[in-house]
């Protein structure tokens, strides 16, 4: 017998909960990728909005919610890769070296602000798989297990990747003179 | 003057504190609510109850044996008399033109 279609109020809550649930982590996937905040809750946001016209549309179940969305939002990535190479192959100016904003700043400010674009142009030089590993260990506080069950990867493989990434920016900083050793 | 070295003497997890800062910071300050998805338009496959087809259909099919068995009636009926009845009407409508033709005569 076939159970009882939800509810609009039902789908809705259930998407909402979904956001909730695994909005980040798509988030993560696509910041990334191109290590662009914006752009990536853009790509988290639309991978969401697919979820729901596939709803909509009745198509058929969704087993495995996460690793679709995971799915989708890696997939708009690459598309975006093939449209920025089409446009202009570059970045807005206030995006390049992790620099927001070009207003004054408080020296601190700016001091904090090159170390960040230190650590974004060794991320750049990064596979996307450690930048992915890097993300979810800093941005979201998950630890080696979680990250490794996550990527369905083993835990050895997670800390041999943050330890590789770690290491390459230690290097750089410490050349920078951004940290010392 | 710039200081040359602007994060001094950090503790050993410096380069943690600094990588949770960076990624902390390209997070959205606010978490923006899931994206709008406007009125739901729910699947029609999905949700559109069986029920309505199907009453429906059984309405059609009611009305169809009430003709059929209406039909059967009829001829039935038209059978058992024996007689053609298309004269009937005929014979009415005579009679009726001599009624009007009667109260023609009387008039004048």
């Amino acid at each position: 017998m076939k159970s009882k279609p939800p509810s609009a109020d039902d789908r809705r809550a259930e998407f909402e909960a979904l956001y909730d649930r695994h909005g980040r982590e798509v988030w993560a996937m696509a910041y990334a990728r191109w290590l662009d905040a914006d752009l990536a809750m853009d790509i988290a946001q639309e991978a969401f909005m697919r979820l729901w016209k596939h709803w909509e549309a009745g198509d058929e179940e969704i087993q495995n919610i996460r690793a679709w969305l995971l799915r989708v939002a890696r997939n708009l990535a690459e598309d975006y890769a093939k449209s920025a190479f089409r446009r202009n192959g570059t970045m807005a100016p206030q995006q390049m070296g992790g620099v927001r904003s070009r207003d004054p700043q408080p020296l601190e400010m700016m001091e904090r602000q090159e170390a960040f674009a230190q650590i974004r142009a060794t991320l750049e030089e990064l596979p996307p798989d450690d930048r992915h590993i890097l993300t979810l260990r800093y941005a979201l506080d998950h630890d080696a297990a979680e990250i490794a069950e996550m990527l369905g990867i083993n835990t050895t493989a997670v800390h041999m990747r943050l330890s590789r990434a770690r290491q390459r920016l230690a290097d750089r900083l410490t050349a920078q003179g951004q940290i010392n050793q | 003057m710039m200081n040359q070295n602007p994060v001094p003497n950090l503790p050993q997890d410096g380069l943690d504190h600094l990588l949770g800062d960076y990624f902390k910071a390209q997070m959205p300050k606010h978490w923006p609510a899931a994206p709008k998805t406007g009125a739901i338009r729910p699947a029609k496959r999905l949700t559109e109850p069986a029920t309505d087809n199907l009453s429906t259909s059984r309405l059609a099919l009611a009305a169809s044996v009430a003709l059929l068995l209406g039909g059967c009636w009829l001829v039935s009926h038209q059978a058992a008399d024996g007689q053609p009845r298309t004269n009937s009407s005929l014979d009415n409508s005579t009679a009726n033109l001599k009624v009007i033709k009667d109260l023609g005569k009387k008039t004048r």
